[in-house]
């Protein structure tokens, strides 16, 4: 080596850590041990980046444990985990499992609190989750009668198409808690969307070199956002994977159908003060274009969610392994888009108190999901997209 | 002489493509033969009939000009008459044009060689010797263990001799070995304690614990032993040695580079095996737990500057040193360091479990530096899978050195030992002899087995120092007959290796006793009963055969004159090859029995423009490789005669000289492979045959004659394919050179 080189290159230590190594052992990564680096994966991966090919160098690097590389590294939210490397891999180490578990560890690491984040991810806080939401939004109720506040609020907003149980907890203050707690859950995904992607550049506390390329990359931000959501609005990525098509469908029709919920939602939040929507009265009628959109996105949701879980069960070996995260998020949607259409077909025939119960159940698992949203596997929004838009900059974009 | 009965077969295309009338005619002519006979077929029962018949004529020899001598051996052959086999079928038929001018002189010509050769070949007498049907094993670690024991069961008696006061070797001081049985996963005891009680109790096996040899001399079936075992001195006869004097740990102190001597926390793999089988693993520098552990791989081996070899078990033993640390401190870490970690065989399954365990840190990595930094140490890799300069702050660093065989170099004692003579005699040039003595000092005193053969004291050592003959074909082979290599003497291995080694050498020395009691050669002239014999009265004492034998057959008396010991000869023919005064010679292969088949060639003249091609090929790889180009139908010039030779060490030049007065055009000598990894199959013969070559150059030169004239080519049996076209360009630019000028015209 040259004095010039020498001085230029420093030496970087290599601090295993033995949490990360045993959190991805424990959330689907178990067979990492296996790898025997014969770069299989590397070779057989459509997206591997071809100068510093992974899923590799994450399996050595998960390995070790070596936590600061790991958390900047872009590659684990670029993958699809399409498994063409599991149903490769020699010695059936499985690293598309891997690659899934660290971006668990991932969506952990850029929590705050960190804590929560890892307790939530565990199945023995489902219950508690449940419980805990659904004695805060009984005991709401309660004291929203006890204190009052509920004749006070009904002399103010005057008679109105109202329905019996919506004296409990009327749709307003429903919709302003929710909106609070989502806000929440955004400065939770913001703060950890702003720490990974100084990691991503490098800049922070865990430097990762992003190897750039002359001629390519180096785009401007603005131009890699673009590309980055061209991407992503046709999954172009996800038809690039030999062994698993049909999951870019059902993907496609989690993700839109998703996003229609979230608007029927924000419309509902907002109808009172939205002047754009003056004129609509809530409820509205089966044939309003907002109601029908979504129904339509609802049957999207649960449709895809279906295909995905009958995918998991049916082909494990190409679906990957299964773990309580993802089940929890299919769960979460299945759960709270089933009892949406239970509601609002048992509120179209009357049935009581059925449907107050049905309703009950609809919120308390959104109102769960919501404490949730930013530790759940849904946080990959965030930090695949910022992967994705952090690949484009450094000329890693499609092929 | 012996009158010749020949026969000549007509099957497998031999009488479609030959005029048998002109053939048998040729035959019939050459000195001491009985008229031709040709017969459909020789293999069927009237063929037999025929050789019978042949033979109540009263006939004691027979040519079978039929098929390659690798088929019908025994069909062919019969008593007290020698059988010679003319492969027409191979080498005439299969590769030459049929019906063809040139094909029936090569078939008429390759008859009357043989008839030269069978009516020369005197029958030998087997000699049996009375042999003792004892081994004798040296060293008692496991490879001795598994010697002595594998003898004994075998029902042969034993003498096991050890250095040390107990048996056991290096596995007394290992408590857990790797694992010897599926699943391959779990440590086990070592079960020392279960051999040794099978050897105390054994009624044939005797042992002497702290004893070493003094002297061994004579043959196979007969070496007699002196050796010291305490202050006893000890007279015995065994039948065959197996010597398993095992390995030592490559020296540490050399490897400074990776650390050793910086820091009292640098040990070897084999220190931390003291640490483990005592208990806790603490840093010899201050006492405290060792929790970070770096185990650095190839430690001195893979290194040119060190050991250029894999020593195979270090890897594994490293794994096993990891799961054991692990297992008594579950808060350790350890990071394996390795060139790239190799696990043979089943061990892969091993490998597997320690990669399970999930405190064990793997990967590749060269190792730049190893430094003090404060109370621990900071290992530096240049270049690593993990990324290029990176460093790991550890507790202990372990460097896995690799082994070294306890082995001692023969023939550099004793050259040490001719140049000390020299020097007290002042004979010589003295500077040339202080320098030998300066280069081969390290040999002083490192003597093993006090062999009283005049090629030294031990067996020479080949590649890296390892005594091992030839590794691919002969296992256990040296190049000392009836005495055999076991375990990491011959090439490092592990305890289960080890066991193999034992046993496998067990039985070699056992068919030595066996092949020497009936008077036979051993490998790879399995079952030769005629040993060379030499006609002293012309010796010129000038040391050619003694010093040149690869096996050490031959001792030499005050005035250097050959002292033969026939059972340690292989029958390579080195020694009639390096005879000058021709005077060493087989009853069924001699310089004369040769030459008589050049002259039996008969070379057209220089007018016909049909050049004669001698080929002089290796019996064991280049004549059946020429065989085989025939059987497979592949075709090269009839210009060629074949001659098969034992080895090119045992090419006489005399019968160079002999071919070019005789008009041939050229010599081509095929055989294997020189050198380094030498692919001969008696070790020294293509060395030799290039060293002689030289002369024959020379001798050319003199002559006014190309020296291309001869040529020297390497061939292994897998050459086939190529062999037609080498022979086809030497025809070619002897055809180019012109004719012999020294042909009858």
């Amino acid at each position: 080596m040259s004095g010039e080189a020498a001085a230029t290159t420093t030496t970087k230590r290599l601090t295993p850590d033995r949490e990360l190594l045993a959190a991805v052992l424990a959330s689907g990564g178990e067979d990492l041990r296996k790898c025997m680096q014969c770069a299989t994966c590397s070779a057989v991966c459509e997206l591997a980046d071809a100068r510093n090919p992974g899923p590799r160098k994450e399996m050595l690097w998960a390995q070790w444990g070596l936590r600061d590389r790991l958390m900047g590294d872009p590659d684990p939210w670029l993958c699809h985990q399409c498994n063409d490397c599991t149903l490769r891999c020699p010695r059936s180490a499985r690293p598309g499992d891997v690659m899934a578990a660290l971006r668990r560890e991932c969506v952990i690491h850029y929590s705050t609190p960190r804590a929560f984040g890892r307790w939530v991810n565990q199945p023995r806080s489902l219950f508690w989750l449940l419980l805990v939401s659904a004695v805060m939004l009984a005991a709401a109720a309660v004291a929203w009668q006890a204190s009052g506040a509920a004749a006070v609020e009904l002399a103010l907003t005057g008679p109105r198409t109202v329905f019996p149980f919506w004296t409990w907890l009327p749709h307003w203050l429903l919709g302003t808690v929710f909106a609070l707690l989502l806000a929440c859950d955004v400065v939770v995904l913001v703060m950890g969307g702003r720490r990974f992607w100084r990691d991503l550049n490098g800049a922070g506390p865990s430097p990762q070199p992003s190897p750039r390329v002359a001629g390519r990359g180096g785009e401007s931000l603005g131009a890699s956002w673009r590309a980055a959501l061209r991407r992503i609005v046709w999954h172009e990525d996800f038809g690039l994977c030999a062994q698993s098509h049909a999951r870019r469908t059902s993907h496609l029709l989690v993700i839109y159908g998703t996003l229609g919920l979230w608007l029927t939602s924000l419309w509902v939040v907002t109808a009172r003060w939205n002047p754009l929507l003056e004129g609509l009265v809530y409820p509205l009628g089966f044939w309003n274009p907002w109601k029908l959109m979504a129904n339509l996105a609802g049957l999207s949701v649960v449709l895809g969610a279906t295909l995905m879980l009958l995918e998991r069960g049916q082909r494990p070996e190409t679906a990957g392994a299964t773990t309580y995260p993802d089940i929890a998020l299919l769960g979460f949607l299945l759960l709270i888009a089933l009892t949406g259409f239970a509601t609002e077909l048992l509120h179209f025939l009357r049935v009581e108190p059925l449907r107050y119960a049905a309703y009950a159940v609809h919120l308390v698992s959104v109102f769960a999901f919501l404490w949730v949203l930013p530790y759940s596997k849904l946080a990959h929004v965030v930090y695949r997209t910022l992967a994705l838009v952090h690949a484009e900059r450094v000329g890693r974009g499609q092929r | 002489m012996a009158k010749v009965g020949v026969l000549i077969c007509q099957g497998c295309d031999i009488g479609s493509s030959l005029d048998l009338g002109a053939l048998e005619k040729a035959a019939g002519k050459c000195e001491g033969a009985m008229p031709a006979r040709s017969v459909p077929f020789l293999c069927d029962d009237a063929g037999g009939k025929a050789i019978d018949e042949t033979l109540a004529l009263g006939a004691n020899a027979l040519v079978i000009a039929a098929c390659s001598a690798r088929f019908h051996t025994r069909a062919f052959a019969r008593e007290h008459c020698h059988t010679e086999r003319v492969s027409l079928r191979e080498l005439v038929v299969g590769s030459h044009a049929p019906n063809d001018e040139d094909t029936q002189m090569l078939a008429e010509d390759m008859l009357r060689m043989g008839a030269a050769r069978a009516a020369r070949v005197e029958l030998p007498e087997p000699q049996p010797l009375p042999v003792e049907r004892t081994v004798l094993v040296v060293g008692g670690g496991p490879s001795g263990i598994a010697a002595a024991l594998g003898a004994a069961r075998a029902g042969y008696q034993v003498v096991l001799v050890e250095k040390q006061p107990e048996l056991g070797g290096w596995l007394r001081s290992w408590k857990r070995t790797l694992p010897s049985r599926t699943p391959y996963r779990d440590l086990e005891p070592s079960g020392l304690d279960a051999l040794l009680a099978e050897i105390e109790k054994h009624p044939r096996i005797q042992v002497h614990r702290n004893a070493q040899l003094v002297r061994v001399s004579g043959q196979p079936g007969q070496f007699e032993v002196e050796l010291k075992a305490g202050e006893q001195q000890i007279s015995t006869r065994v039948g065959a040695i197996v010597q398993a004097t095992g390995w030592k740990p490559y020296e540490a102190a050399k490897l400074s580079h990776l650390g050793y001597g910086c820091s009292p926390d640098v040990i070897t793999n084999m220190d931390f095996e003291r640490m483990l089988a005592a208990g806790t693993v603490k840093r010899p520098s201050s006492g405290l737990l060792a929790r970070r552990i770096a185990f650095i791989q190839c430690a001195g081996s893979r290194d040119a500057n060190h050991l250029a070899y894999c020593s195979n078990v270090c890897c594994r033993v490293t794994l096993k040193q990891a799961l054991w640390a692990r297992e008594l401190d579950p808060a350790c870490e350890t990071y394996v360091l390795a060139k790239e970690i190799r696990t043979l065989g089943l061990h892969e399954d091993f490998y597997r479990r320690a990669q399970e365990d999930a405190g064990i840190f793997i990967t590749k990595g060269e190792v730049a530096a190893v430094e003090p930094a404060g109370r621990s140490l900071l290992v530096r890799m240049g270049t690593s899978q993990l990324g290029d300069n990176v460093e790991l702050e550890v507790d202990l660093v372990v460097l896995a050195t690799g082994m070294v065989p306890v082995a001692a170099d023969g023939p550099a004692i004793r050259e040490l030992r001719d140049a000390r003579k020299a020097l007290a005699k002042g004979d010589g040039n003295l500077e040339v002899v202080k320098a030998t003595i300066a280069r081969l000092e390290p040999h002083e005193g490192t003597d093993i087995l006090g062999l009283d053969y005049r090629q030294g004291p031990d067996l020479p050592s080949l590649e890296y120092g390892f005594p091992d003959s030839h590794f691919i074909c002969f296992p256990y082979e040296t190049r000392r007959t009836g005495i055999y290599a076991a375990g990491c003497l011959r090439a490092p291995g592990d305890l289960e290796s080890c066991r193999i080694d034992g046993e496998g050498a067990a039985l070699k020395a056992i068919q030595a006793i066996e092949h020497s009691a009936l008077g036979e050669a051993m490998h790879p002239r399995w079952g030769d009963i005629s040993p060379p014999t030499f006609n002293l009265q012309r010796c010129t004492q000038c040391k050619r055969c003694t010093e040149e034998c690869p096996f050490g057959t031959l001792d030499e008396d005050e005035k250097c004159t050959p002292k033969p010991n026939p059972g340690r000869c292989r029958r390579c023919g080195i020694c009639l090859g390096a005879c000058p005064e021709r005077i060493i010679s087989y009853a069924d292969y001699s310089v004369d029995m040769v030459v008589r088949m050049i002259k039996a060639v008969e070379v057209p003249d220089e007018l016909e423009e049909k050049p004669r091609i001698l080929m002089l090929l290796c019996e064991n790889d280049a004549y059946p490789a020429l065989e085989l180009a025939g059987f497979h139908r592949l075709r090269y010039s009839s210009y060629v005669r074949a001659i098969s030779v034992r080895c090119l060490g045992a090419i006489n030049i005399v019968w160079l000289s002999d071919a070019l007065a005789r008009g041939f055009d050229g010599i081509l000598l095929l055989g294997c492979k020189p050198g380094e990894q030498t692919q001969c199959h008696y070790s020294r013969g293509s060395d030799l045959l290039a060293t002689r070559s030289e002369n024959v150059k020379q001798k050319l030169k003199q002559l006014a004659l190309e020296d291309e004239r001869v040529r020297v080519e390497h061939v292994a049996l897998s050459d086939y394919l190529t062999l037609p076209a080498l022979i086809d360009g030497f025809v070619k630019r002897i055809e180019d050179l012109g004719p012999n000028p020294f042909k009858e015209s």
